[in-house]
């Protein structure tokens, strides 16, 4: 019982987990790490990350993408809802690239996984459009969004600025 | 074979790896406040989970403490190191070291962890478990710092105290001083890896010595191993020929024996050059680490062409070499080299990081155009590496500050391109060109010194935006302090610039105690509750100093409304650059008006207030008709403002007339309507004397164009100068002062555009006489609003573009 504790794992997989331990010599995070996602681990959901943006006037939404008026948008919200997300603390990055790939804008936003949280957090960053180089100079076509956490991509979509 | 002779060959490969791992070569620096270097921004704290809003900035130790399982004890290090020192550089190693002046009763591991939130250095002794500065809290719910849960390094730290810790960092100094874009640096935190630890009965802390000990060799280290970038890059483009000149830059650091990161050092001792054809070399393309120099005739790496590559410190480089054609724009990367102790394999001035891979964006850049007839080249080039857009802050003559929506501020010599403040982080992204007041022209207490003022939207956390101000002391030597202006859940944006109303260039008129910065808020969506703000430079927290607000929204004043009294005077946001008018004391707004062409009378558009009132009165306001998002301008004689909307309509306003509120129409001298309409008017209307009248230039979707104010007669009129001028792309702003002519003495101003270039055109008549490229990529590159510096031989123009540098080219260009 003390072991599975340890290694947040349930009590029925007391015996993998001591066996993991003792064969990997990694003490149980590194356990965790090698069997946590699968390899005959438990079933564990993997980390998600759904992106949807908003139109910050209208309240007009789209999943996994969107199509937007730029001269009549004046920002868009972009939502990142988390799911499946270790516990701890995090970084989410919202990067903006614009149709010609070259890197447009950055977010962050620090937010903390516990128990009570079960491992869903949602975050929103608005970009603002009017009167901004994306009109004035015309910036308009498919951008990238990429998100990131911790550093690594884990969604990307499109926004496409008419 | 026996499992004794399996482990003696597994020894051997084990053995031979470590053999065949290339030695470093570079030089290095430690980062300490001792011997000379101040540390100026450096920042030591600790946060405490126990004592969430007690500071610690001013301890002699940092506490990192776990506590047993579901306790809520916990201790966390702060560090941020100064990186002024540092020049640009591929980075080879770094190594932190901490003395342990306390160890923890068990053996733990403590990890490094990058923040991603800003924290004022000058405000450190705010910082807390709770609140990043002095009113901004972690948006980490429940506070103890925003950082990635990953770890940059680990280590064990035994039980014995009066010992020295160390981390291998070099991947976060890498991401600081380079990257695709850089990181900002927002410095580590250092914990526990296992806080609410189960197998723990009871609490666990060690101590780490801090910027306090009285032993500066007990002090937090930073050993920075690296190889710095070639430095004054030249191009002279000619008929099938481009000759480049660079230098190298003295050593700084120690270049020889072993390093304390533990990599041999060497000095810089050879360069290769890479070569691109009408795009800027390839970031994959580099000579890679440890191997020997690129040999052969005219090889390629990553597609790119090597045209030099030399074991000496040569330093110039006739490229009539492999296959240069006129007419095209060839892109050069130059590389420093150093070898490798007594081996033939060298080492290259580039970056790796874990998210891009090896990273030659910061890399000493360079082009030309050769041509029997035009061949050109920019003065300089330097990399940013975030789209560059806003035009370049400048002290003509000594600083230009880049910015891009990256929160990195960066700074060149306007001569030369050489850098002169290291990648610097900032609250958020900053979209606008920063005044700069030189030496002697501010009034912050202390001395006279040089300063910058930054207006950045927070990128970090759920609400609030941050302003920077930038004391220049010397060039490549600086302290910052940040002054958080919300932090409530609006969180509105800053689209605009700040004006300055600065006490030296004032009248007896102004009365403020000390110079003002004039800004206002885009809070996007809210089409009423946007402010202008004036905030006293002294300024450190949010709202406490003096300077005045203008609240939209809010019962203000008779006028703004066709509602009987109280009246109110609703606000939309505000992209714009306020306009001060040193002579008459006002200074005049531009803002949006309900998202429409036709706009709301209790709403106005055009702004006008007294600026020596302490309270910011509005003396004047109006709706025009619509947004605007084109700031006012003031013609040299302060005695007409002249406002551009984006209905495409020009207005013409009487600046000398009194105005004493409550809000009255402001006399309005004329206005001109463009047609046909070519969008909005963009920027700000460019106003060039014109014998006693003024000419009007200003760039809408697709022109440039221009019209004639007479003052005799206060009216627009297409005579003596009217003209439109199609570039076939998306202009910027134009730029001119009086007195900038071209070769043949005719008075020109300049244009950006979205094909690449940046285009010359004649004031009298608009023919676009001369062009100069800066990436002919894709059709081109779009280039951002641009800056002139008339205090450099011969004068520059500057502009970033949408691929991340900044150019600089020669004026005029015929």
């Amino acid at each position: 019982m003390r072991i599975s504790k340890m290694c947040g794992w349930t009590k029925n997989l007391f015996l993998i987990a001591a066996a993991g331990c003792l064969l990997a010599m990694t003490g149980c995070a590194g356990l965790q790490g090698l069997l946590g996602f699968g390899g005959g681990g438990p079933t564990q959901p993997p980390m998600t990350a759904t992106i949807s943006f908003c139109d910050m006037v209208t309240s007009n939404c789209q999943s996994n993408a969107g199509t937007f008026t730029a001269s009549g948008t004046q920002g868009v919200n972009i939502a990142v809802k988390w799911q499946n997300t270790p516990l701890g603390n995090h970084t989410q990055q919202i990067q903006l690239l614009m149709p010609d790939g070259n890197f447009y804008q950055e977010f962050q936003a620090g937010f903390l996984i516990d128990s009570a949280s079960n491992g869903q957090a949602s975050i929103t960053r608005a970009i603002p459009i009017a009167g901004t180089f994306i009109t004035q100079r015309k910036l308009l076509g498919t951008w990238k969004v990429q998100v990131l956490l911790d550093g690594a991509v884990v969604n990307t979509a499109n926004l496409h600025l008419n | 074979m026996s499992m004794r002779s399996k482990l003696a060959v597994l020894a051997a490969i084990v053995l031979m790896g470590a053999v065949a791992k290339p030695v470093r070569a570079q030089e290095e620096v430690v980062l300490q406040q001792a011997n000379g270097d101040s540390q100026a921004r450096a920042i030591n704290t600790w946060l405490d989970r126990t004592s969430q809003n007690t500071a610690h900035s001013a301890d002699v130790d940092l506490h990192i403490q776990a506590g047993q399982a579901l306790s809520t004890v916990a201790q966390r290090a702060l560090l941020q190191f100064d990186f002024s020192r540092i020049p640009r550089a591929g980075i080879k190693g770094a190594k932190m070291v901490l003395l342990l002046d306390t160890a923890p009763a068990s053996n733990r591991t403590w990890g490094v962890h990058l923040i991603t939130s800003f924290q004022a250095v000058l405000l450190q002794s705010n910082i807390t478990w709770a609140n990043r500065t002095n009113q901004l809290l972690w948006s980490t719910a429940g506070g103890g710092g925003d950082f990635n849960g990953g770890t940059i390094a680990t280590t064990a730290t035994g039980t014995t105290s009066s010992v020295t810790l160390s981390w291998d960092i070099v991947s976060a100094v890498k991401s600081w001083q380079a990257g695709i874009p850089p990181t900002p640096n927002y410095g580590v935190i250092i914990k526990d890896e296992t806080e609410q630890d189960g197998t723990l009965s009871g609490n666990v802390s060690g101590l780490l010595a801090t910027n306090q000990n009285v032993t500066p060799a007990s002090r937090p280290a930073l050993y920075v191993d690296f190889i710095q970038e070639v430095r004054n890059p030249t191009a002279t483009a000619g008929n099938g020929v481009v000759n480049l000149s660079w230098t190298f830059p003295a050593a700084i650091g120690t270049t020889s024996g072993t390093g304390v990161t533990g990599l041999a050092l060497n000095p810089t001792s050879g360069v290769v050059i890479l070569r691109f054809q009408d795009a800027p070399v390839p970031d994959a393309a580099f000579p890679t680490d440890g191997t020997a120099l690129p040999s052969g005739s005219c090889p390629t790496i990553g597609g790119a062409t090597v045209v030099l590559s030399s074991s000496s410190l040569t330093t110039s480089l006739t490229d009539n070499l492999c296959s240069i054609t006129n007419g095209h724009t060839y892109f050069y990367k130059v590389f420093a080299a150093a070898k490798i102790g007594a081996t033939t394999n060298y080492n290259y001035s580039t970056n790796g990081t874990v998210a891009t891979g090896q990273d030659t964006g910061f890399v000493t850049e360079i082009a030309g155009t050769p041509s029997a007839s035009s061949p050109q080249a920019p003065d300089w080039i330097a990399p940013v590496r975030a789209a560059s857009l806003g035009a370049p802050g400048l002290d003509p003559g000594n600083l230009l500050i880049a910015v891009d929506n990256n929160p990195v501020l960066q700074g060149f010599n306007p001569s030369n391109g050489n850098d002169v403040l290291a990648p610097m982080a900032v609250g958020g992204p900053v979209s606008s060109r920063p005044p700069i007041l030189r030496v002697g022209e501010n009034d912050l207490s202390g001395p006279l010194i040089a300063a910058t003022y930054i207006l950045s939207s927070q990128s970090s956390g759920p609400g609030g935006d941050l302003q920077a101000i930038i004391n220049v002391n010397t060039v490549g030597s600086f302290v910052d302090y940040i002054n958080p202006l919300f932090f409530d859940a609006s969180a509105p944006h800053f689209t605009g610039s700040i004006a300055i109303y600065a006490k030296a260039f004032s009248n007896i008129g102004n009365l403020e105690p000390s110079d003002d910065m004039i800004f206002g808020t885009n809070i996007v969506g809210d089409v009423n509750n946007n402010i202008i703000i004036s905030e006293d430079v002294n300024t450190t927290s949010a709202g406490s100093g003096t300077g005045w607000r203008i609240f939209g929204n809010s019962t203000t004043s008779l006028g703004c409304s066709t509602i009987a009294f109280p009246a109110v005077c609703m606000m939309d946001g505000i992209t714009s650059t306020p306009l001060v008018d040193y002579i008459h004391n006002t200074i005049w707004v531009t803002t949006h008006n309900n998202n429409s062409a036709a706009g709301t009378a209790e709403r106005p558009d055009i702004w006008k207030m007294d600026a020596s009132a302490f309270n910011g009165n509005v003396s004047a306001a109006i709706n025009v008709g619509g947004d605007i998002d084109s700031s006012p301008t003031l013609s040299i004689d302060n005695t007409v403002v002249f406002v551009g909307t984006n209905a495409g309509k020009l207005f013409a306003f009487d600046a000398v007339s009194t105005d004493v509120g409550p809000p009255v129409t402001p006399h309005q001298y004329d206005s001109f309507t463009v047609s046909p309409n070519n969008g909005a008017i963009k920027g700000f209307p460019l106003v060039i004397p014109n014998g006693a009248n003024f000419t009007v230039i200003f760039s809408m979707d697709t022109t440039v164009e221009a019209i004639t104010f007479v003052t005799s007669t206060d009216k627009f009129s297409a005579a003596p100068i009217s003209w439109k001028t199609s570039l076939g792309c998306n202009p910027t702003t134009p730029v001119g002062a009086q007195g900038v002519v071209d070769n043949l003495s005719n008075p020109v101003i300049f244009v950006g555009c979205s094909d690449g270039k940046i285009h010359q055109l004649r004031i009298s008549d608009g023919v676009d006489e001369a062009q100069r490229i800066t990436n002919p990529a894709g059709g081109g590159v779009t280039v951002g609003d641009l800056s002139l510096d008339l205090f450099v031989s011969p004068n520059k123009i500057f502009a970033g573009t949408t691929d991340g540098r900044i150019y600089a080219f020669a004026i005029p260009f015929i």
